[in-house]
């Protein structure tokens, strides 16, 4: 298993199960210089995330099948390996309090959609780095 | 009710009249999805064109979900549904079909049966004008 405290790393994991988002996340992310580990549920996300904690960030939809983008984040937030990893969360709702639950459960980021590529790469400039 | 059928509104010679553009209007915002483009990218117009690709595959198995959850009464599956193909829909621009799929999912747990198929019928007429306005667009950026 990968150490966080040592490694910088460029890999992002990405969770949506709409292949438009996925796609489009994929590819702001590489353009960013980062490399995109893309699936496409929270439950594959969550199975990635038990073996490996080698992520410079996460992007979850908050709406998926079998494992939502909140309860990921609630998982990492409780293992030490992951507790630092930042995560962005994406969804098409707009609803305050869901923002304020998301924040609440240790999400670094919140973006609705529909949003633009150059909101998503200000965001992925302004991440704080995990060895912080 | 028939499951819609992508290839049957494909344009078939070339670029849409003019006529028929004004008609389509509003069915995608073309700021929206113009600002998907990325300067710092020399493929631009080609991810613009694989997401227009992923977007019709797609929405067309979830209009057919739409349909199926509408049919069997099925209001939770309807609102998941929804609730994807909105995301999406907005994302490319598509904000009426987006403006339904809301419409959708804000229906009661157990709508009257009229209401429900009014707007399913509202989404699908809003999805063939999406359907020929990317095949357009599309057309525009592999021309």
């Amino acid at each position: 298993m990968l150490s966080p405290a040592t490694i910088s790393s460029r890999r992002v994991l990405i969770a949506d199960d709409d292949p438009v988002m996925r796609r489009l996340v994929s590819s702001i992310v590489e353009g960013e210089g980062f490399t995109a580990v893309a699936v496409a549920d929270g439950r594959e996300a969550f199975k990635i995330l038990q073996s490996d904690s080698d992520f410079r960030a996460g992007i979850f939809d908050m709406m998926m099948p079998h494992l939502q983008g909140l309860d990921i984040i609630r998982h990492m937030r409780t293992e030490k390996r992951l507790m630092r990893v930042p995560v962005i969360l994406i969804t098409a709702e707009s609803d305050f309090s869901l923002m304020s639950n998301s924040f609440t459960a240790g999400a670094t980021a919140f973006l609705q959609k529909p949003f633009t590529t150059e909101q998503l790469r200000n965001v992925l400039r302004i991440l704080p780095d995990r060895k912080s | 009710m028939s499951q819609i059928q992508v290839t049957t509104y494909k344009t078939q010679e070339g670029l849409l009249h003019p006529k028929d553009r004004e008609l389509l209007g509003d069915a995608v915002d073309l700021d929206v999805l113009h600002t998907l483009d990325d300067p710092q990218n020399a493929d631009e117009s080609d991810l613009v064109v694989e997401l227009i690709d992923l977007y019709v595959a797609d929405a067309s198995s979830k209009m057919a979900a739409i349909q199926k959850a509408v049919r069997g009464a099925e209001w939770l599956l309807l609102k998941r549904v929804a609730h994807n193909l909105e995301g999406s829909s907005a994302t490319l621009g598509a904000k009426q079909m987006a403006v339904l799929c809301r419409d959708l999912q804000c229906l009661d747990s157990a709508p009257p049966i009229e209401r429900s198929r009014t707007l399913l019928s509202r989404l699908e007429v809003e999805f063939r004008r999406v359907l020929i306005a990317f095949a357009a667009e599309r057309e525009r950026r592999v021309a």
